[in-house]
C-alpha cells in the first residue's frame, strides 16, 4: 500500500505532495510525514525543486490547517451559546495553554494536529495568535521531515514508521496524563466539579 | 460514603476505561518507538532496500554512488526532470520489476566493490 501511494510521488510531483499534506492537516488518515521525507530524499536526488517543494507543502499545510480551525469556529457558534460555562473554560485554557498545544501539535505530536485546529478555532483562539504558533509549527514538520528525507533518503519509510510511533505515543501519554489527573482529582467522593 | 451523583459516578468510569485505553496505546507505541531506534542503532540492520516507486537517481544517492555511472551501466537514462521510476524502467525494457531490481542490487554491489 505504501509503495503504491509513493508511486504517486515521482509520478506527479508537487501538486500530488500538496494534496496530500493539506488533506492530512485538515485530518484525512493520510501518510503525510511519509510523503514529506520521501519529498525530501527526492529533492536531494536532484528529481524535485528544494524551494518549490518546501513552499508548496508548507502553504498546502497552512490551507488545511486554517480550514479545520474555520470548521471549528463555525460549528462553536450554536454551541457557544447553550454551554457558555464549557466555552468560558475552553477559552481560558485557549488562552493559557493555546500556543504551545498548536505549535507541538504541528510535528512533535502531529496526530493531535486536526483536532487541536478544530478545538482553536471552536474555543474562540484569535487567529492572529493561532496562526503565528500554526505557520511555525508546520515550518517547523515541513523542514524536519524534508531535511531527515534529505539525509536519509535510503530508509524513508522506516523513518516515517519510527517517527508515527513517536507521535502516537506522544498522543496517549498525553491521554493518559490528562485522564489520569481527571482521576486523581476526583478520587474519593469528590462532587465532580473541578477543583 | 459515597456522595457522588450518578452521573459524576458514570464520569468516573468514563475516564477509567479512557486512562487504561490512552496508557494501553502509549504503552504499545512507545514499545514500538524504541525497539525501532534499538534495531537502526545497529549498523548491519541498515538496510535500504530497492522500491518500486524510487528513480535511479533517488537510488543512486541514498546508495551514494554516481547516478550517471549507474545509469550508464544499466543503459538507461537519467536525464533530470523525468521521474521515471524502477517500475517503469523495467516496463520499457520489458522485464519483470523484480528482474530489474535485481540487476539495479547487483550493479549497486559491484560499485561499491570498486570504491
Amino acid at each position: 500500500m505504501t509503495d503504491a501511494a509513493l508511486a504517486l510521488l515521482p509520478e506527479y510531483g508537487i501538486p500530488i505532495l500538496a494534496l496530500i499534506v493539506g488533506l492530512g492537516c485538515l485530518g484525512v488518515p493520510l501518510p503525510s510525514s511519509l510523503f514529506l521525507l520521501a519529498a525530501g530524499a527526492f529533492v536531494g536526488a536532484g528529481e524535485l525543486p528544494l524551494v518549490a517543494t518546501a513552499v508548496a507543502s508548507l502553504a498546502a499545510a497552512v490551507a488545511g490547517d486554517n480550514l479545520g480551525y474555520a470548521l471549528g469556529r463555525v460549528a462553536a457558534a450554536p454551541l457557544a451559546q447553550r454551554q457558555p460555562e464549557l466555552t468560558g473554560r475552553a477559552r481560558a485554557l485557549l488562552a493559557r495553554r493555546g500556543r504551545l498545544a498548536v505549535y507541538f501539535s504541528r510535528w512533535l505530536v502531529s496526530p493531535l494536529g486536526p483536532p487541536v485546529n478544530l478545538v482553536a478555532g471552536a474555543g474562540g483562539m484569535a487567529w492572529r495568535r493561532y496562526i503565528a504558533a500554526e505557520m511555525s509549527g508546520e515550518a517547523t514538520w515541513v523542514a524536519l521531515c524534508m531535511a531527515l528525507g534529505f539525509s536519509f533518503g535510503g530508509m524513508v519509510t522506516q523513518l516515517a514508521d519510527f517517527l508515527g510511533s513517536l507521535g502516537l505515543f506522544l498522543a496517549f501519554a498525553i491521554g493518559a496524563g490528562l485522564t489520569g489527573r481527571y482521576l486523581w482529582r476526583h478520587r474519593r467522593g469528590g462532587s465532580g466539579v473541578r477543583a | 460514603m459515597n456522595r457522588k451523583t450518578p452521573s459524576a459516578r458514570r464520569g468516573g468510569r468514563i475516564a477509567i476505561v479512557l486512562f487504561v485505553i490512552f496508557a494501553a496505546g502509549a504503552a504499545f507505541f512507545g514499545f514500538r518507538a524504541v525497539m525501532f531506534a534499538i534495531h537502526w542503532s545497529i549498523p548491519a540492520n541498515i538496510e535500504r532496500p530497492l522500491e518500486p516507486w524510487m528513480t535511479i537517481r533517488y537510488v543512486a544517492r541514498s546508495h551514494d554512488v554516481d547516478s550517471l555511472a549507474l545509469a550508464a551501466s544499466l543503459g538507461v537514462e537519467a536525464a533530470p526532470g523525468r521521474r521515471r521510476t524502477l517500475e517503469d524502467l523495467a516496463a520499457e525494457r520489458g522485464e519483470s520489476y523484480a528482474d530489474f531490481a535485481a540487476q539495479v542490487d547487483a550493479e549497486l554491489a559491484r560499485m561499491r566493490a570498486d570504491d
